[in-house]
């Protein structure tokens, strides 16, 4: 090696050795990318989640307080519908991303009928079939009337209690 | 006099580099993740303590059913005040009243289970509260 060749040898080496470390670096970024992101991902489903448990429990409640302040006569089985933002749907205006079905059983004693409600809160998915559709939440009431009901006649033997 | 100014990254300021990013973004990515967590949490407990609640209100119910098809036997009940736990602390008391054979809901309302007690927890410091 003679001396006019000495510094480009040693400046090429030394790049070569900072392209070597940036490969390394970036090789190692992308490995601690990959775990990092699905740690977000994770923690956004998650978020989402929570949000979706929180909203499915209002609605339930709200179903289960519609449910409960109608008369015996009226009570059937109802769907309230939501947008994928928890919004209330009216029926036909837009296509629905979750709902909240209230179930009633009729179970007649001596004096009067205790309604059983089911409230279940499902999420409809891509396809919108029923096999598609995800359960969240599931909330069970209670609420007696003093009166045998349904009846066929539609009359009330006494009163409706409170 | 003819000085080149030289401004380049020496070898390992990529590492140091990656070092802190790498550590920031594990700071971030574990903070978002506790925080969604305790959120999840969060409502959870709140969604359990509806179950709860729904599940005393529908054994208040049960309960009126009971008394009224006793009052349709001729049977008065024995207390017009029954107490239904929600959560440890927590109990629904319904208070009813009957006239002339006839059932009324009087009041439906959330109660503590235990009576605070105020001497229990007396000030463990000796500061004097001047006025």
């Amino acid at each position: 090696m003679n001396s006019a060749d000495r510094p480009r040898s040693a400046g090429v080496s030394r790049l070569s050795v900072f392209l070597l470390e940036l490969i390394i670096v970036i090789v190692f970024f992308a490995m601690a990318s990959a775990v990092l992101l699905q740690v977000f991902a994770k923690a956004d489903q998650l978020s989402d989640r929570a949000e979706n448990l929180s909203c499915a429990a209002a609605a339930a409640t709200d179903a289960a307080e519609g449910q409960r302040i109608l008369s015996p006569e009226e009570i059937e089985t109802r769907r309230y519908y939501y947008d994928e933002n928890w919004e209330p749907l009216a029926e036909g205006s837009g296509p629905p991303s979750f709902y909240a079905e209230a179930a009633p059983e009729f179970s007649v004693g001596e004096a009067g009928t205790l309604v059983s409600f089911t409230i279940t809160v499902r999420q409809i998915g891509e396809s919108r079939k029923d096999a598609d559709q995800i359960p969240l939440y599931t909330l069970q009431t209670k609420k007696y009337y003093s009166g045998k009901y349904p009846q066929s006649d539609g009359t009330q033997e006494k009163e409706e209690v409170q | 006099m003819n000085r080149k100014l030289n401004m380049s990254f020496g070898t390992g300021a990529p590492v140091i580099l990656l070092v802190f990013v790498v550590l920031c973004l594990t700071v971030l990515a574990s903070l978002s993740l506790m925080t969604a967590l305790s959120d999840f949490r969060l409502t959870e407990k709140s969604t359990d303590y509806t179950a709860a609640y729904y599940a005393a209100d529908s054994a208040a119910e049960a309960w009126l059913a009971e008394v009224d098809a006793g009052l349709s036997r001729g049977t008065l009940p024995e207390s017009v005040t029954a107490s239904f736990p929600v959560t440890d602390r927590q109990a629904l008391q319904v208070t009813i009243s009957v006239t002339d054979g006839r059932l009324r809901l009087l009041e439906e309302k959330l109660t503590a289970v235990e009576v605070w007690d105020y001497d229990e927890h007396l000030p463990q410091f000796s500061d004097v509260i001047v006025e």
